[in-house]
């Protein structure tokens, strides 16, 4: 056997990922350690002494890119609901005067399949913004300030007008349940450059997660190390980061290190196995990051007029607005992945306005447009945009006609709907893609949510058709079987 | 497919006549090779070559790039149609006619593209042969060949002579010498065996997942019987822990959850007894062949019982979308979820990979998943609530139970018409004597406004509203939002016949059954909502998909009912859907509901009842009417036992032909398949016996299972002799467990396996007795220590030399803790327990309050995690960060990962403190000073003593917190017990 050569439980000389993972039986070892943060003097040196944990590999040790990225980090703000992109950013002059008439036009929602609707005309007026000249509904002033750093994408189809498969879909680009999530795969493709911190942060709507919870950002058929972490932005950021009885710090650290002591004592007949000792050096690593999460989240430390960009400061944009900010922290220490819901529960609680429509925008697009404008022009500011992908969009659109007889709620569509990335490789003020004179579906350029993913993918310098995970027989792919294209022309 | 003519037939009579395009004359003429170069190639390089004939891509398995292709046509049939050439696909598709099939996909041609296409397609599609790219098109089958039948899983099992070894004194059964003579061979030496301490700690968490207590080390260190162990192997296998620990491997294997998944992960009731039954046939050592075939067919054996039904709760463990947006492929997505839980469990091959297309790299066609999939096929649809339920045969004689039934539907009847009549005679009284206050009873029936309800769903009373209803038993799905009620007829509702007391009979109904559904919308939840129903008989309302009331027997006139409490969670802004089923035995039948809001005003019967009733009704009356509702309501509240169970189980519906379905399209039906076995694995044919048809099932079922469960079947045998060794070394001979094809691991001990592959055939499937046999092995009893010449050799421990070191699994971890503590409680069996979750892990699902619901008492809390609740978007975190399987599907292996979170966990979590806590206090009662206090934890916690240094580190450790954290000797004693439950011997097994 060829691999009798290769020493235990490390995964060097492995030819490739498959291989590494079809070795596992036992599973995977241990970790990696090359905290940045551990260099900038974060943690307290009685624990951060060099330890052999640095020698170790795990799932979330960093790894060679296929090619060349051009984002480092990726920060999704999902609009869960379904944002209405004829209200917001996919401008449609001619749907106005077409209010309150009943026309022949084919949807697919929650209400079924239909050929006959009511229209209801666009609610907001919209303006035109920037060098582009971009065309931006009212309910997103400041973003409409942003739009020369903006791809728009208006012709995004998805497989399911249902939320619980059309979430699914987003997150995981399968309407089954059980596949990795985006996030998951971009930590499995390229790993994690801070071991302090999560690689994959899921920030949650005060009124609760997304319809199927935790399935959302499920690592699905890999290891667990790849699931996404619910962060806090206030109070204690992880789940168990602090101990539950309260134990002071110099307790902590006592304990620990008696700890060390009789693990090593128990190592020392067995030194040849890296599991003891990855999980020894798994204790240093979660003290350290018992710091380094609650720095991270400590958004008020920074400058006022920061927080001020983001709308912190104690009204409706607050909530949104320190995790945006929150958001920035984890790019600046190498969080590969961060996921900000807008909305969450059931119904109104988030994007999906089947019943007042003009009531439930202005809701959430005011809870939400400062911040995100803020996001972007701080990221900016501060150089980060470069490499910092942000992707903005919910699990499908909404249909140009009115659910009901009486009302302006708009059902599901996952025909045609829109949404946009920035920054991280992508180029500002286009816009690609077309929905028909109404919105109601895609007709120019159509765009799968696969294609979505393959432009995160490939712009984190991962290869969609090629990054793949055996299981059950199959190299598995985030983009399917048929496999996707980036789309080009939002690329710089 | 009307697109599909048959062409093969007329082609060459119209050819003849249309004189347009003929097959010797394809040579094109100058004019259309210069129209095809200037104006039609480009089009096609540029819009439909990619993905059609060039760079080896054949989407569709259609080929664009020839004629040839074209004609022959991908996965709709030809593309081409040379009769009405206007009418072929090609055109269709590029002119968007058909919403699922537009081409190209990524946007409609422009309209002078598809002009010229056109006219080049009505010219007959001239396509000059230096332009063609060739190769091979279309559908070419997988042929399954002898060479592949080579491979090594896909022979029979053979009959291995235990080969020789130098050092025979080392063998203590056949297994030994496979081992040894291999490590002879490499020239290796095994481990010595492990220490008494070792083997006994190894032994109980190997086959009870528990540890020995303090009081059983000690007994087996003292007894020199030669026989100890073998008696304590014994003695494990006779507990019932047992079952827990082994059920959870097979659990894994099965992907066993309790809820569906998906947007509302609502619950699979009953599930819990197929989890009771598995423990219980391991504990019963069931023989593996029988256990296979009540699973896959309990419900259609001649000799089956309760178990063999509730078995067969395996086909209904997978995710379910109850709101899928494609119906079609949703039914084929749950069948397939069973398809490759059964053919990955029970024989080790991957034949889901081959749904779309034929296998990559197994021997396996497409053909081949749906002759399998034509076993499962006429499987009856997943349902929410009961839909899946069946009784389980009863006990007690049929007929016994019947007539009580009739004799308690006879008293409630009598009881009913005393109400009934006192109620009509009082609102009779009450009309006469107060004219104004029955007149608010009625109220105007036109408007949607009654007294201060608001009619979200007006009732037949104020006018009546359209439904959609069927007086045939609809689909199993008839209350779901999503279903398709677009060709049930449509009506005013009430529903009745006339004459029926109370009834606003709209549209007559005559028949038993009647399934009615109707949509209503809300701008806003309600903050209360008041059911008004008017039932002749028996009747379920459906609010959203989920059962919010079931009416009971029959009303005299509508009556309201307080919804809010169980319609609280389903009801949603927009669309809401109410679905309706009544029932109906004999005499008059009516049925109508409404919904209302905000009941504050209008005086209802009951209130005026109570006002008015002694002044207008004779005391006598009243007395007799007030016993009989007494006495209704304390017959409705009483149920009759007839002692039968209901189960989660499995079900046929109909018999469907069964297609191969090209890329898994389920409207791209292609040649129809019956049940047939994976060729590689022989060419059988699968006659199912006209005698195995029984009840409204086929027998398909039990004939596959006892295919699977023959003794010769080669996969089968070996698949979990190999899945018993994994579970025991910690890796199986073949790694991939689940994957004995061409791309799994080869086995490490080829010889091994078939030889324990037919032994356990020989021992009759027992499993207990493969237990016993590989603990009484030498190799099982080698230490886990490192040799320095084996580790160069052979690092990974590919040949057995040790037995390799293993962390304890996520349930293992939980239930050790609790065994610490002394809290454990070893109640089996019965409905899961959901112990207390952090609020930061409610918080994370879409209705925190609703997630996790019915917490268990204390005590049940504590019991092992076989029984916690396996709901698949809600886990325990300690759990969960310790490598529980994922239940979205088979797990055959679980990782095993080493992550700073799982530190987090046991060192902060809630449950962990207070387990130290208890712990310490356990500690506290061992001894009154430190050193007993540390000598007890290492007994307990690692069933050995500690040894002189290692007490008095435990000392240290405890002087050392007390000083620095200002602590006394009881709070340092807790931190201690924390301590130890971190420490890696706690996790570890040597």
């Amino acid at each position: 056997m060829a691999k009798q050569s290769k020493p235990q439980n490390t995964f060097c000389g492995q030819t490739s990922r498959r291989e590494l993972l079809r070795n596992i039986g036992g599973g995977f070892p241990a970790l990696a350690l090359t905290g940045m943060l551990a260099k900038d003097g974060f943690f307290a040196p009685e624990v951060n002494a060099a330890s052999e944990i640095d020698k170790l590999q795990g799932p979330l040790a960093p790894k060679k890119s296929h090619y060349k990225a051009k984002a480092k980090n990726v920060i999704f703000l999902f609009m869960y609901g379904g944002p209405s992109h004829m209200d917001t950013f996919d401008y449609k002059p001619k749907l106005y005067p077409l209010d309150g008439k009943t026309i022949d036009v084919k949807t697919f929602g929650r209400g079924g399949k239909k050929s006959k609707g009511r229209v209801v005309g666009p609610k907001w007026k919209f303006n035109q913004y920037g060098e582009c000249g971009k065309h931006v509904s009212e309910l997103f002033p400041n973003v409409a300030t942003c739009v020369d750093d903006i791809s728009f994408i208006h012709s995004m189809t998805a497989d399911s007008p249902i939320h619980g498969s059309a979430m699914l879909m987003m997150n995981s680009g399968s309407i089954r349940s059980g596949s990795p999530a985006l996030g998951s795969w971009l930590n499995y493709g390229l790993g994690s450059v801070n071991q302090n911190l999560p690689g994959f942060v899921v920030m949650l709507d005060p009124t609760g997660g997304p319809i199927s919870g935790a399935k959302n950002w499920s690592s699905g058929y890999m290891p667990a190390s790849y699931q996404g972490t619910v962060f806090r932005s206030k109070g204690t950021p992880i789940l168990d980061l602090k101990n539950a009885r309260g134990m002071p710090q110099t307790e902590q650290q006592t304990l620990l290190s008696h700890l060390r002591k009789f693990n090593e004592g128990h190592l020392s007949e067995r030194y040849d196995n890296t599991n003891l000792a990855a999980r020894i050096a798994n204790y240093e690593l979660a003290y350290r990051m018992q710091t380094a999460a609650p720095e991270a989240i400590d958004v008020d430390k920074e400058p006022e007029h920061i927080k001020k960009l983001y709308g912190i400061d104690g009204s409706r944009t607050d909530d949104f607005g320190r995790k945006c900010l929150l958001a920035r922290r984890l790019v600046q220490r190498g969080v590969r992945f961060t996921q900000i819901y807008s909305g969450g529960n059931h119904n109104d609680a988030n994007w999906d306005a089947h019943g007042d429509l003009e009531k439930n925008h202005n809701y959430h697009a005011g809870n939400t447009d400062k911040p995100i404008a803020g996001l972007l022009k701080d990221l900016k500011q501060q150089g980060l945009l470069d490499e910092t992908l942000v992707v903005w969009g919910g699990e499908f659109g909404r249909q140009p006609t009115a659910e009901y007889a009486k009302g302006t709620g708009r059902d599901h569509n996952s025909y045609g709907f829109t949404m946009w990335m920035a920054g991280g490789g992508i180029k500002g003020g286009v816009s690609v893609g077309q929905t028909d004179e109404l919105g109601s579906a895609a007709v120019e350029d159509r765009f799968h949510v696969r294609n979505l993913h393959a432009t995160v993918l490939h712009l984190m310098g991962l290869d969609p058709n090629h990054l793949s995970y055996f299981y059950g027989g199959l190299d598995r792919k985030l983009v399917g079987v048929e496999g996707a294209d980036p789309i080009k022309k939002i690329i710089a | 497919m009307k697109h599909f003519l048959s062409l093969t037939l007329n082609l060459a009579i119209l050819l003849c006549l249309t004189g347009q395009v003929r097959a010797e004359e394809n040579k094109p003429t100058p004019e259309q090779v210069a129209f095809f170069e200037n104006e039609v190639l480009g089009i096609l390089q540029k819009s439909c070559f990619r993905c059609h004939g060039q760079e080896g891509k054949i989407k569709g398995h259609f080929r664009i790039t020839s004629r040839d292709g074209i004609i022959k046509g991908g996965d709709q049939g030809t593309a081409f149609n040379e009769k009405s050439p206007e009418k072929s696909i090609l055109l269709e598709m590029i002119s968007y006619k058909d919403g699922d099939h537009e081409m190209p996909p990524k946007e409609k041609l422009p309209k002078a593209n598809i002009e010229t296409l056109s006219k080049w397609v009505m010219m007959g599609l001239p396509f000059p042969a230096e332009h063609e790219i060739r190769g091979e098109a279309g559908q070419q089958g997988m042929v399954v060949t002898d060479a592949d039948r080579q491979h090594w899983a896909f022979r029979s099992v053979k009959n291995q002579p235990t080969p020789k070894v130098k050092n025979s004194s080392w063998i203590k059964n056949g297994i030994d010498a496979f081992v040894l003579a291999r490590l002879e061979k490499e020239g290796l030496k095994p481990n010595p065996q492990a220490s008494k301490e070792t083997l006994i700690r190894r032994a109980y968490y190997d086959l009870i997942g528990l540890p020995p207590n303090p009081e059983q080390v000690q007994a087996f260190l003292e007894d020199n019987d030669p026989k100890a162990f073998e008696q304590l192997v014994d003695e494990l296998l006779r507990m019932p822990q047992y079952g827990e620990k082994w059920g959870r491997h097979w659990l894994d294997l099965v992907r066993y959850a309790e809820t569906n998944g998906y947007e509302r992960d609502s619950e699979k009731p009953e599930a819990w007894r197929y989890r009771d039954y598995v423990i219980r046939a391991l504990n019963e050592d069931k023989p593996y062949d029988r256990f296979i075939i009540e699973q896959l067919a309990g419900d259609e054996l001649p000799d089956r019982n309760a178990d063999a039904v509730i078995a067969t709760g395996f086909h209904r463990l997978g995710t379910w979308d109850d709101e899928p947006a494609d119906r079609d492929l949703a039914k084929y997505d749950y069948l397939d979820d069973i398809l490759r839980a059964s053919t990955e469990t029970f024989l080790g091959l991957t034949v889901g990979c081959a749904r779309c297309h034929d296998h990559k790299i197994d021997p396996i066609p497409t053909r081949d998943y749906y002759g399998f999939l034509a076993f499962l096929h006429d499987i009856s649809p997943h349902g929410k609530g009961g839909t899946n339920l069946v009784n389980v045969p009863a006990a007690e004689d049929a007929s016994i139970f019947q007539k009580k039934v009739q004799e308690k539907q006879k008293r409630e009847e009598g009881y009913r018409r005393i109400i009934a009549e006192t109620e009509t005679q009082f609102q009779k009284n009450l009309k006469d004597k107060h004219p104004e206050i029955a007149l608010k009873v009625v109220s105007s029936p036109d408007s949607q406004q009654r007294g201060k309800d608001l009619y979200l769903l007006p009732d037949s009373r104020t006018g009546g509203q359209i439904w959609e209803y069927v007086m045939q038993a609809p689909g199993d799905n008839w209350f779901e939002i999503g279903f398709d009620d677009s060709k049930w007829k449509k009506g005013p509702g009430g529903f009745g016949s006339k004459g029926t007391p109370g009834s606003h009979v709209r549209t007559n109904w005559n028949t038993k059954d009647i399934w009615m559904r109707k949509d209503f919308r809300l701008t806003a939840i309600p903050e209360n909502l008041t059911l008004h129903i008017h039932h002749d008989e028996d009747a379920e309302i459906y609010l959203n998909g989920n059962l919010i009331h079931r009416a009971k027997g029959h009303s005299t006139n509508y009556i309201k009912i307080n919804a809010m409490a169980k319609a609280e969670f389903s009801l949603q802004t927009g669309k809401n859907t109410v679905a309706v089923h009544c029932r109906q035995t004999n005499g008059g039948q009516y049925i109508d509901i409404g919904l209302s809001t905000d009941t504050s005003g209008g005086p209802d019967l009951e209130q005026l009842f109570k006002k008015y009733a002694k002044s207008l009704l004779p005391a006598n009356d009243l007395k007799t009417y007030k016993r009989s509702k007494r006495e209704l309501d304390a017959s409705l509240t009483q149920k009759l036992e007839n002692k039968s169970i209901k189960a989660m189980a499995v079900a046929e519906r109909g018999r469907a032909p069964v297609h191969v379905l090209a890329r898994g399209n389920p409207r791209l039906k292609g040649d129809q398949v019956k049940p047939s076995f994976p060729l590689v694995l022989g060419e059988f044919d699968a006659q199912v016996p006209a005698e195995y048809a029984i009840n409204n099932s086929s027998g398909k079922r039990r004939y596959l299972a006892e295919w699977i469960a023959n003794p010769k079947n080669p996969m089968t045998s070996r698949v979990m002799a190999n899945r018993l060794w994994q579970f025991h070394f910690g890796r199986g001979i073949v790694r991939t467990s689940s994957d004995f094809g061409t791309q799994g691991d080869k086995p490490t001990h080829p010889l091994l396996l078939d030889w324990l592959a037919t032994t356990f055939v020989e021992k009759s499937w027992s499993l207990k007795s493969m237990h016993k046999l590989i603990l009484m092995s030498q190799t099982w009893q080698m230490a886990s220590t490192p040799n320095e010449t084996a580790l160069k050799k052979d690092p990974l421990n590919h040949l057995f030399w040790r037995y390799d070191m293993r962390r304890l699994s996520a349930e293992e971890i939980r239930d050790s803790i609790l065994n610490l503590t002394g809290e454990l409680n070893l109640k089996m069996g019965g409905p899961s327990i959901t112990p207390p979750l952090p609020k930061e892990v409610l918080a994370s699902a879409s209705r925190p309050g609703a997630a996790w619901r019915g917490l268990s008492s204390p005590e049940d809390s504590v019991r092992r995690s076989v029984y916690v609740k396996v709901k698949r978007s809600m886990k325990m975190p300690l759990l969960l960060s310790h490598d529980m399987a994922d239940t979205d599907s088979p797990c055959a292996v679980r990782f095993n990962t080493t992550v700073p979170t799982q530190a987090l966990t046991m060192l902060n979590s809630e449950i962990i403190n207070k387990a130290a806590t208890t712990f310490a206090t356990r500690l506290l009662q061992s001894g009154d000073n430190n050193e007993d206090r540390v000598r007890e934890a290492f007994r307990i916690a690692f069933c050995r003593d500690p040894k002189k240094a290692e007490i008095e580190d435990g000392i240290r450790m405890i002087q050392d917190i007390m000083e620095k954290g200002g602590l006394n000797n009881h709070e340092a004693l807790e931190r201690f017990a924390l301590l130890t439950l971190n420490l890696n011997e706690f996790v570890y097994l040597d």
